[in-house]
């Protein structure tokens, strides 16, 4: 790889996206493989089997960059790459051509509550949590009443998860992630939890903190994106169809949707 | 304006070094291993006494088929502490083995959503069952008293054994918790692994039992040396360990743990999309 192609973060940027790309190759004659198959194909016993495979392209070239207190939705329908894009973003997946540079902590919430064990009561999830969303265990000390105030759960603190409502996990869940304060936050569809006031109270966190971090955010909820994002980015079918002003945004991938 | 430090994410990876990475989140083994250190032993009528069942069982049922069926030698040494002390290698290494070939494979929601270094997951199993260890070390030392013995000074060269255990059990982890993500198949081969390797392996009996070409056979095995180091330096009257059954087992574990370590590295990156 030459250096020019690998490029460095440019200053004020914190996050930057250069040609990025990721396909799938997909095997028709089955999903799964198993290791006889591996071991048919060590063999050439099974030459069909290359043949048959297809790549499908989920995200093709795409280049952006975030700044500092930008808010940043991004739209696209179903299958147009939004997720595959944030799974790049926060590592859990790496792409095949392209690079992402970072500047700062990196915390990402693509589903809230992920890794809570319904037997561990509430505290002992929020300190799991915290952690595997790469929270330091004096971070979470310092701000674990503010935690559970905000997710109004105190009164079960010490019950297990399991015995929780719903909506008290998803309060709970969203509650850690929301008292992360990272450089970088990645959010999808997190804003469709909870009832009306929770979302309010969400919303307004988010807004509150954003003048000191970039903030990517992918929600099907247009008012909530409207409310909260100053810019909007369109994907469809794995490029950037739309960069530029939430409103313009959300009337471009309105229009898109419908054909 | 400070300059903070940026990783740059490319199709390799990140420009971050892994295995400072994996220190930088240490505190996450723990939560891991004390998750399932709490979730094991809640709501479980025998709580820790289930760690002490599958030892003692085999206490009873190889000193019964080796010390008194078979009457294999012992140096004196009352049969059923020859089986502890070789169940608490064992023990560790399969406890280790059973949880680490699905500590990736059956966790896809947090292998999707979230990234940390995986390879803090097969890790903290390492930890976990070094706990059950120690209980099992409390049943040797009450069983000492019991019978009015004492190990000797050779005693202290334990973590040396301890070491050359925990080197084999690693690779193991980082093998089986990688490749079991692609293969469903490795999770069928872990039993059959478990129920002859515990045979194979001289937990029910010392190698000074063998003569010949079958000590040789025996020295092939990794985990002899081992369960053997970690025998002698806990009862008196056993034979050392042989030097070279030591090197050997030194030499092949590490680089079987070093080359898991790089596969585990290489597959790492493609978890989330074939789990």
């Amino acid at each position: 790889m030459s250096s020019e192609s690998i490029g460095v973060l440019e200053e004020g940027h914190v996050i930057q996206v250069m040609s990025l790309s990721k396909s799938y190759i997909q095997n028709i004659s089955s999903a799964r493989k198993s290791l006889r198959d591996e071991v048919k194909a060590l063999f050439r016993l099974d030459r069909v089997s290359r043949s048959m495979r297809q790549s499908k392209t989920i995200i093709d070239l795409v280049t952006f960059n975030v700044d500092r207190g930008e808010m940043v939705g991004l739209l696209g329908r179903n299958g147009s790459g939004k997720s595959t894009l944030l799974r790049m973003l926060c590592r859990v997946t790496a792409p095949d051509s392209g690079w992402i540079a970072l500047r700062g902590r990196l915390a990402a919430v693509l589903e809230v509550g992920t890794g809570f064990h319904p037997e561990l009561s509430g505290r002992e999830n929020v300190y799991l949590n915290g952690a595997i969303l790469g929270m330091p265990r004096a971070m979470i000390n310092e701000r674990f009443e503010q935690i559970v105030d905000f997710a109004e759960v105190s009164s079960s603190l010490d019950e297990p998860i399991k015995h929780f409502s719903s909506g008290m996990c998803v309060r709970l869940a969203f509650s850690i992630a929301a008292h992360l304060n990272p450089d970088i936050l990645i959010c999808d569809e997190v804003l469709a939890v909870g009832d009306e006031n929770f979302r309010r109270k969400c919303l307004a966190r988010l807004k509150d903190q954003s003048s000191e971090r970039a903030t990517v955010l992918v929600s099907h909820d247009m008012d909530s994106v409207r409310e909260v994002c100053s810019r909007g980015i369109v994907l469809v079918q794995g490029r950037i169809a739309y960069d530029g002003c939430i409103e313009e945004a959300i009337r471009f991938h309105r229009q898109h949707d419908v054909i | 304006m400070k300059e903070i430090p940026y990783v740059r994410i490319t199709k390799a990876g990140s420009s971050d070094g892994y295995l400072t990475e994996c220190w930088q989140r240490r505190e996450l083994l723990w939560f891991f291993a004390r998750r399932d250190l709490v979730v094991r032993y809640r709501q479980t009528a025998l709580g820790v006494f289930w760690v002490l069942l599958r030892p003692v069982l085999a206490m009873g049922i190889f000193s019964f088929l080796f010390g008194r069926i078979a009457k294999l030698d012992s140096g004196g040494v009352p049969y059923e502490l020859i089986v502890l002390t070789g169940m608490i290698s064992w023990q560790y290494f399969a406890s280790v083995l059973s949880e680490s070939v699905g500590s990736i494979a059956n966790n896809p929601t947090l292998i999707t959503k979230i990234y940390f270094p995986r390879m803090l997951m097969p890790l903290s199993s390492l930890i976990l069952n070094a706990v059950d260890i120690s209980i099992l070390g409390a049943l040797w030392l009450a069983l000492m008293i019991w019978h009015g013995m004492a190990p000797g000074f050779k005693v202290i060269l334990l973590p040396i054994g301890l070491l050359l255990l925990f080197i084999p059990v690693l690779g193991v982890a980082l093998w089986t918790s990688s490749l079991a993500v692609r293969y469903k198949d490795v999770k069928s081969l872990v039993p059959i692994v478990l129920q002859f390797g515990i045979l194979i392996t001289p937990v029910a009996w010392s190698s000074s039992v063998l003569n010949g070409n079958m000590k040789w056979v025996s020295w092939m095995n990794p985990l002899s040396a081992p369960v053997e180091w970690v025998r002698w330096s806990l009862l008196p009257g056993m034979p050392p360990p042989e030097v070279f059954s030591v090197i050997c087992s030194l030499l092949v574990s590490t680089l079987f743990t070093f080359a898991g370590y790089v596969q585990f590295k290489r597959s790492e990156a493609r978890f989330a999309d074939v789990i």
